[in-house]
């Protein structure tokens, strides 16, 4: 009896014993599967150079898409458009939504080996406030930002912020809030950073401005505790270099790929999809939803300082023409009239009822002579560069000249555009994209309303219009704010400032070895591997 | 003289080559002039549903990726060339005939000129051309400018050393001495003698303004969409080169006609005239 | 000129503060005439400035992009003048027989063809089809050794394409001329063997207005080599020249053209220097 029962517990503890080995085991294979994903050099083809590597001073998105990999959020999206904290820990709204205190995560350290403090975020903060586009229409609102301790940052604003977090994580544009170490931004102010110390998993190698940008990998990288789901959660570093080359012709990118010298290619024409998904060793990316073509106007000059003009504009297009003149292949683009994809909270499906999509020469002449049109060609001003763009200034005068209208092409090279757009006058309507991946319809105050941007809208209509967007910030309960927002779509395709034509998908390639690419909407290079 | 001319016409025009070129060139210009009867497409007109299709019995060269007729577009395109063509010939001549006169008769003027003009054609006309263009913002009446500009300095020059070579001869003395004024003289017998190498340029100069215009469109400081233009056509067809290859050829091929034909004939023009000319550019 | 640097630098939402003082950084609010002698004075140091954009010296920047645009030029001008001469003597040779009109023909073609539509179809056809060669870019020789030139194969060869057209013109006229000369029917009468001859003696008198043209075209082929940099993506001066134009980097435009005028005059020298070796008549007191 003795020995069975010695025997059972001897059993029984291998057996215990096994089941607690067992797991390390695994976790040891996994590990070793781990390391051989570890390495390589993956090569970007990117569709345009940039100006500089400074998000907060420009509105290039192409600088934030790259410099992901080098500058961390305090909050990130996730892959449901979630905002969730990164560089952040936890954050809690106090009075009344005026207060935001926010933990910092701690040992996360910066490129240099420094560790990350409330110092870092104060001073990169200050300067986003200040600089950046986005930073720039919180600004107004904001009261101060309070040291609580080195870990603990409160932010102060004068009235309740509802889209403060959305904002911070921003995936628009260049919006996003990023910590960068507070002796750069001592250095450098708000001039153009061109020195580059972040917390991401890639660290700032070397940049050459018309040929590449070089990263290389963070040995001492600190992820997020959290899952990872696009931009939030842990990012692994597999990779251990990458280069981001300029190549703005898109043969090339695609050329480049199938042979081998990319592993990744940027925006490619959508007309060989099925060539492209027929082939092994390209995986075709579509990334849905991703932009919006813009039609943008001039609202301080005639003809289109009166609203009934820019109406005429909306009734004067053909949409599904555009769509096929600027994108292509049908598959790759779609009309809608909503700022918000379906899906999202902030759709709207009644939005531009009875104008959007409503090809009506008539009307639209009829629209211009009541705004008292002069017939004076009407300047279209645009970038040669970006495909999509110019086709669709190719495709717009052709429209507009079947209704009468006539229109001056001017298409220059982006620094030209960059700057005629800027002025008052010379200009009437520029092209522009937009991304459809907008967390907060709050975000559309930053060109939306008196003298935003480059509109140049000033009238009793955009007074009003900011005044929507003062009460939208201040609602904090979903079901009002929908309302405010449906108000805000209403007032927009009844003023026109300016008006999205239509929605369209990048077509992006990637090479087959590389994987667990994700399909986000700003492509990111962690968390992948060579096969 | 008109007569001396017309002889020479006669030699050339038995050339074989020659003939060739001329029928060519007298058929492009044809098509170009009488482009609306030729095609009831617009170049301008688009129609995006019918994108991409391949040369057909309707689209003798099929549609661009605006639906645009590549047929109507290619004459239209090499209309405009011809134009520039046309008018940088024109304008070489005008300045590069009166900055060679001067030079060549006023002495004292003469060598601040030439180191100028050498200057000038120290750097190649394309790279003249792109700096200027691209700076005024393109366009074709800046291109025409911007290529006139280079290519004048050479003309200039042939000028100039027709002056010089006959300024000391006797009959010009002669002329002198009888009292025939300074600009009768100029008109006369310099004009007579610098006009074999000035026409031989002249092909030269077409056949390369064709060139360059089309490179300059190409870059996208030439002739600004969506107006047609041959190298404009072949810069957009890139993105669609193994979906449509058609419109990146037709442009290409007409470029080389057009380009050989004058090619031919200011090759036939200097054999007539005067065999020892050898420098086309 | 119209462009603004400063603002495309500095992004969209600049304010009017921040564009004054980059301004002022960049020395651009100066007077014209002021910014002019100062460029000058600089240049004779052999400053030439910092670019607007690349964040290096205009001088570093050249320098870097030396190496590809003086690879191709000198594989076009190769490869372009072995096989103009080649195709001059040919059609010199073979007067007025099939071979000559050929020839001409050839060389016609040669320079009737634009280089960057003929290297567009190289491209589809050698890389995109065949893949024997890259669709773009470029690796240093320090770098990649020999296997640099698969990048340069076909750009040279586009550029020499017209090469080969200028000089199997040039080739043949002069040869001929030299046929026509005195001592060449001396030589003949003599009974000397034809190839001789012309190896020996033609080639070596027509060689002075052939490297006058060789010469003369260097400057072509470069301003050739600007654009065919851009279409395969060489970064070369060329490229560099054509970016800093269309971004209005009037820095390193002004590098860039002073760069092309020393080629330029270095090039001449050269050819002035070879008239020595090819015709022993022209002495250099």
């Amino acid at each position: 009896m003795k020995k069975l029962f010695n025997i059972s517990m001897t059993v029984l503890m291998i057996l215990f014993l096994s089941i607690i080995l067992i797991p390390d085991d695994l976790a040891v294979i996994e590990a070793q599967e781990n390391q051989e994903r570890y390495g390589g050099t993956i090569n970007i083809a990117q569709k345009m150079a940039v100006a500089h590597l400074d998000s907060d001073n420009s509105t290039d998105w192409l600088i934030t898409a790259m410099m992901n990999h080098v500058y961390e959020g305090l909050f990130e999206f996730d892959e449901n458009l979630q905002a969730q904290p990164h560089l952040a820990k936890d954050y809690e709204i106090t009075d009344d939504g005026r207060k935001y205190t926010v933990e910092l995560r701690k040992g996360v350290l910066f490129h240099n080996g420094d560790e990350m403090t409330s110092d870092d975020v104060i001073a990169s903060f200050n300067r986003w406030l200040e600089v950046n586009g986005a930073g720039s229409t919180v600004e107004p609102y904001f009261k101060e930002v309070e040291k609580v301790d080195d870990y603990t940052v409160n932010f102060i604003f004068e009235e309740p912020y509802a889209p403060f977090i959305n904002i911070l994580a921003s995936p628009v544009s260049n919006q996003k809030f990023v910590v960068r170490h507070q002796d750069i931004i001592e250095e450098f102010g708000s001039n153009v950073i061109t020195d580059h110390i972040g917390t991401g998993p890639y660290k700032y190698v070397d940049w050459i401005p018309d040929r590449n940008l070089r990263l290389e990998r963070f040995e001492n990288y600190q992820p997020s505790p959290l899952e990872s789901s696009y931009y939030a959660g842990e990012r692994i570093p597999y990779i251990e270099n990458i280069v981001y080359e300029f190549i703005t012709e898109p043969t090339v990118r695609v050329s480049g790929l199938q042979t081998g010298q990319f592993d990744f290619a940027e925006e490619v024409p959508t007309d060989q999809y099925e060539m492209f998904e027929a082939n092994p060793e390209i995986e075709p990316v579509v990334i849905y939803p991703d932009q919006m073509a813009m039609f943008i106007m001039n609202n301080g000059q005639p003809p289109f300082d009166n609203k009934y003009a820019r109406q005429a504009m909306v009734y004067a297009l053909d949409l599904e023409e555009l769509g096929y003149s600027m994108i292509g292949n049908p598959e790759f683009w779609r009309l809608e009239a909503s700022l918000h994809e379906e899906g999202n909270p902030w759709h709207s499906s009644t939005a531009g009822e009875g104008i959007y999509n409503n090809h009506d020469p008539e009307k639209a002449k009829e629209l211009l002579e009541k705004a008292g049109y002069d017939g004076t060609p009407l300047v279209i001003l645009s970038g040669q560069d970006d495909r999509v763009e110019r086709r669709g200034a190719i495709a717009i005068k052709d429209q507009l000249s079947e209704i009468g209208v006539e229109v001056e092409l001017q298409l220059f090279d982006r620094p030209t555009v960059v700057e005629r757009r800027a002025r008052e006058e010379g200009w009437n309507i520029h092209l522009s994209t937009f991304s459809k991946i907008v967390p907060d319809p709050q975000i559309h105050q930053g060109w939306t309303g008196t003298n935003k941007w480059i509109l140049n809208w000033d009238d009793e209509d955009s007074a009003k219009m900011d005044e929507i967007f003062a009460r939208m910030m201040v609602e904090t309960d979903y079901e009002a704010r929908y309302e405010i927002v449906e108000e805000f779509y209403d007032f927009m395709w009844e003023t026109v400032p300016y008006f999205n034509m239509l929605d369209f998908s990048r077509l992006n390639l990637v090479n087959s070895s590389v994987q667990n690419f994700q399909e986000a909407w700003q492509p990111f290079f962690w968390n992948v591997w060579f096969e | 003289m008109i007569i001396l001319f017309l002889k020479n016409l006669n030699k050339l025009i038995r050339k074989n080559n020659f003939q060739v070129a001329f029928i060519i060139i007298i058929l492009i210009l044809f098509l170009i002039t009488f482009t609306s009867l030729i095609t009831e497409f617009s170049p301008l007109e688009n129609n995006s549903r019918n994108r991409l299709q391949s040369p057909s019995f309707t689209h003798y060269m099929g549609t661009d990726e605006f639906g645009r007729d590549v047929f109507a577009r290619v004459l239209y395109g090499a209309r405009n060339s011809i134009q520039v063509g046309i008018s940088v010939v024109i304008l070489t001549i005008i300045f590069g005939g009166v900055v060679g006169i001067l030079a060549g008769y006023y002495s004292k003027l003469d060598n601040i000129i030439m180191r100028a003009l050498d200057g000038i054609m120290a750097f190649p006309g394309i790279i003249i051309a792109i700096s200027l263009a691209a700076i005024w913002g393109g366009g074709k009446y800046n291109i025409i400018i911007a290529l006139s500009f280079s290519y004048f300095p050479k003309m200039a020059r042939i000028v100039r050393s027709s002056i010089l070579s006959i300024k000391d001869l006797e009959y010009i003395e002669s002329a002198k001495a009888i009292g025939a004024s300074n600009s009768r003289i100029i008109f006369k017998h310099i004009l007579k003698n610098s006009i074999s190498p000035i026409m031989v340029q002249a092909s030269f100069n077409f056949a390369r303004a064709i060139l360059d215009e089309a490179a300059l469109s190409f870059l996208g400081v030439g002739i600004m969409p969506p107006n047609p233009s041959l190298g404009g056509m072949i810069s957009d067809a890139r993105s669609f080169i193994t979906v449509a290859p058609w419109i990146i050829t037709f442009p290409g091929i007409f470029i080389v006609i057009i380009v050989l034909s004058f090619n031919l004939i200011g090759d036939g023009l200097r054999d007539l005239l005067d065999p020892h000319l050898q420098n086309n550019y | 000129m119209p462009g603004d640097p400063v603002r495309v630098i500095l992004g969209n939402m600049a304010t009017e503060e921040q564009v004054i003082q980059l301004e002022e950084t960049l020395g651009l609010d100066q007077p014209l005439i002021h910014r002019f002698f100062n460029w000058a004075k600089n240049i004779v140091r052999g400053d030439l400035g910092d670019s607007l954009y690349l964040n290096s010296s205009v001088r570093a920047a050249i320098i870097n992009r030396i190496e590809p645009t003086f690879l191709i030029a000198l594989m076009a001008q190769l490869i372009g003048g072995i096989l103009g001469i080649f195709l001059g003597i040919l059609a010199a040779v073979n007067h007025r027989k099939i071979l000559d009109k050929l020839s001409i023909t050839i060389s016609l073609l040669g320079i009737s063809v634009p280089s960057f539509w003929l290297s567009i179809i190289l491209i589809l056809i050698f890389s995109v089809w065949l893949r024997w060669f890259p669709v773009s870019g470029y690796e240093p020789l320090a770098e990649a050794g020999l296997s640099t030139f698969k990048y340069l194969i076909l750009p040279s060869i586009a550029l020499a394409f017209m090469q080969a057209g200028i000089i199997a013109r040039i080739t043949r006229s002069s040869i001929l001329d030299t046929f026509k000369a005195d001592y060449i029917r001396t030589a003949r009468s003599k009974g000397l063997y034809r190839k001789t001859i012309i190896l020996k003696h033609s080639l070596r008198n027509a060689m002075v207005p052939i490297i006058t043209v060789i010469g003369h075209n260097f400057a072509i082929l470069l301003g050739g080599t600007w654009i065919i940099e851009t279409i395969f993506f060489i970064p070369g001066t060329g490229y560099l020249a054509i970016n800093a134009i269309m971004r209005r980097d009037i820095p390193v435009i002004q590098g860039c053209i002073i760069f092309v005028a020393l080629i330029y005059i270095t090039v001449n020298f050269l050819v002035d220097l070879s008239y020595a070796f090819f015709n022993p008549r022209i002495k250099y007191s």
